[in-house]
């Protein structure tokens, strides 16, 4: 649950108090354009920034009071995030899964579901250097949900991928949601929101403007796809 | 041609950037600075009267010659009539760095045809070139005595009494002792301080290198991090903070200190076989003796601390490059943040080889010592000279500043600042 949330860099304000609440298992989607908040928005509930004001809760704990409690409950996956080229794909996932587990055995089963959802086959033994953008970035979506996170916070995830593996990434998050997973992503790819998403929050300049299915924004707004419910409210 | 041209032009572009170019210039700041500083510590020396304790045993015209000849060579003589070792115990106290002892029978021996002897005792504050001025400036009084009495020599009738020519061309000799704390021997202050030098030469080097291998390796690796968005990944999983912080540089000083052992190893083999080929080869036998009785020489222990020194110097230097490193988003810029380590350690290497800090201005002289790695390129000296009080204060003072900025390393760590500051040619912006 997000409250009230503000923040500023110097002079500019990134986040004008923003609201909005996803529920467990759900896929929800903040839209806008660049520079409208949503990355600011992901770092905050992510504790990798802190809020000016407000606050947000992760299974009712706090990111400003409790952050090392958040963090175990979350992953996150920057936009256009790499990975350390020296490593193996698999030497990758080990490394991430210890660091989520204690136990051995924990982190076993979490290398061999990433490997499973990263689909790489012999290549996940080859240098991160040799990947493709697509199979870096599938690697990385592997990495955030094999831990089976509470909230996977996924910035931008498909962004700068081809037609193919787009479709094989939002397959993989699909797949995950269904699983009771909560998502929390971010796009400017209105047609990839309406696809993902249960619900949407149309965000600019800071400012939630409106929050819904896509179905019921479509509807409010005698649309015929996301884009033309952003095209009108962001006008208004 | 033209397309040539073209990409030279675009490479030059590339390659001069304001990243590139400002480190430059504070370089060539840095140098004016040094150059400044050690210009006006020797116009001083130039202009000041150096003081040189003198004591004539001899009371002949010729002594009395020699003093003359001293002041007018801008030296401030004071006369004892005490024995040596209670003039040396005297003017050290009051900062005195040269004593004048004519013997007895001085003049005596030079008129039958002996060399009238001269000694010189030098009292070294510190291995800088610095201290070795002033002992030539009154071995060139003695060379011009020599010239003067031998002119005269060679007028009189003493020439027909057949006295050899070696004895009419420097019918006055000395000797120089060297006063090392409660020490004392004969011999150079030259060749002395020539082979502390020498001796002392890799723990400047090894120390440069490895502060500048390792910030450069920690500051990368963090700006990589930030660049690859690696970082924002690590700071949302559920590891401490200071973990991630104290990893890098955990990493970083295990590669330094291998680094280390590698030059340690190279250089104690170059400086060996320039030792036995060239200076034992020369000097062997009497730099022997000369170290023997000033006991110039670094204990087991000498090298324990010395070693703990270098470690604290590569610790403070790798907390600034992580703080440096955070304030750049791009490995590119590398280069350009951890420039004002490189300064911190040109500073003291260049000064300690030119000046005797003790005899900078006290502002100046706080300055230096305010850089931490100061302590550790005197430390050498300091042990040999056991100053063993410096060396612990070097040491702590050093451990303080590691445990100030591990604390400031910890804040930017637990803040946004690792994330949204950046420096942009001077400015220091904050955003994402």
């Amino acid at each position: 649950m997000v409250e009230n949330l503000t923040k500023s860099y110097g002079s500019l304000k990134a986040l004008k108090g923003i609201s909005f609440e996803a529920f467990r298992g759900e896929v929800f989607a903040l839209i806008g354009p660049n520079g409208a908040g949503k990355t600011t928005s992901l770092r905050i509930i992510s504790t990798i920034l802190t809020p000016d004001d407000g606050d947000v809760y992760v299974a009712n704990n706090s990111v400003r009071y409790k952050p090392e409690i958040v963090r175990s409950l979350i992953t996150y996956l920057p936009e256009d995030a790499g990975a350390y080229k020296n490593m193996t794909g698999i030497g990758y996932l080990k490394f991430m899964a210890s660091l989520y587990f204690d136990s051995k055995k924990d982190a076993r089963e979490a290398v061999e579901l990433g490997v499973e959802i990263a689909g790489l086959g012999d290549r996940l033994s080859s240098k991160i250097a040799t990947y493709s953008k697509g199979m870096a970035r599938k690697l990385l979506l592997a990495r955030a949900l094999m831990v089976r996170p509470v909230l996977a916070i996924l910035d931008e995830p498909t962004s700068g991928l081809d037609v193919m593996n787009s479709i094989e990434v939002r397959k993989i998050i699909k797949n995950f949601a269904r699983s009771g997973m909560t998502v929390l992503l971010s796009s400017h790819n209105m047609l990839e929101v309406e696809y993902l998403s249960d619900r949407v929050a149309i965000i600019d300049k800071g400012e939630i403007l409106e929050t819904g299915t896509p179905k019921e924004l479509k509807d409010k707004y005698n649309a015929s796809n996301l884009e033309e419910v952003f095209e009108v409210v962001s006008k208004n | 041609m033209r397309k040539f041209l073209t990409l030279t032009i675009k490479e030059i572009r590339e390659l001069l950037t304001p990243q590139m170019i400002l480190p430059l210039i504070i370089t060539v700041f840095i140098f004016m600075f040094i150059g400044q500083l050690i210009g006006s510590q020797a116009k001083t020396t130039g202009q000041e009267k150096t003081r040189v304790a003198f004591i004539d045993k001899d009371r002949s015209q010729i002594s009395e010659f020699v003093k003359k000849a001293l002041e007018k060579q801008n030296f401030k003589v004071i006369e004892y009539n005490a024995d040596v070792n209670k003039a040396i115990l005297l003017e050290r106290k009051k900062q005195g760095s040269l004593l004048v002892f004519i013997p007895e029978n001085f003049s005596e021996n030079i008129e039958i045809g002996k060399n009238g002897e001269v000694k010189i005792y030098i009292f070294l504050p510190s291995f800088s070139f610095a201290g070795v001025q002033k002992a030539s400036k009154i071995k060139a009084v003695i060379q011009g005595i020599n010239e003067v009495i031998s002119n005269n020599l060679i007028k009189s009738s003493t020439v027909q009494r057949g006295l050899k020519t070696d004895f009419l061309k420097n019918p006055v000799r000395f000797k120089e002792y060297v006063q090392i704390g409660n020490k004392q021997a004969q011999g150079s202050s030259e060749l002395i301080i020539s082979f502390v030098s020498n001796q002392s030469a890799f723990i400047p080097i090894i120390m440069t290198v490895v502060i500048i291998i390792s910030s450069q390796s920690v500051a990368t690796a963090i700006a990589a991090e930030k660049e690859n968005k690696t970082l924002e990944t690590l700071l949302a999983s559920p590891v401490s903070r200071s973990a991630i912080a104290l990893s890098k540089m955990f990493a970083s000083g295990l590669v330094a200190l291998l680094v280390a052992i590698f030059y340690i190893f190279g250089f104690r083999y170059y400086m060996n076989s320039i030792m036995e080929s060239d200076m034992n080869a020369r000097f062997g036998a009497e730099m022997s003796r000369i170290i023997e009785q000033l006991n110039l020489k670094l204990s087991a222990s000498d090298y324990v601390l010395l070693g703990l020194m270098i470690f604290l110097s590569v610790m403070v230097a790798l907390a600034i490059s992580i703080i440096l490193g955070s304030f750049t988003d791009n490995v590119k810029s590398v280069q350009a943040v951890i420039t004002p380590i490189m300064i911190l350690v040109l500073i003291p290497y260049l000064l300690t080889l030119f000046v005797d800090l003790t005899s900078l201005p006290k502002w100046a002289y706080l300055l230096v010592y305010l850089i931490p790695f100061t302590h550790t390129l005197q430390a050498v000296q300091n042990l040999f000279f056991s100053r063993y009080e410096l060396i612990l204060i070097g040491m702590g003072y050093q451990l303080v500043l590691f445990l100030a900025l591990l604390y400031v390393i910890r804040m930017m760590f637990h803040s946004d600042r690792i994330l949204t500051t950046r420096i942009k040619m001077g400015k220091i912006k904050i955003g994402v």
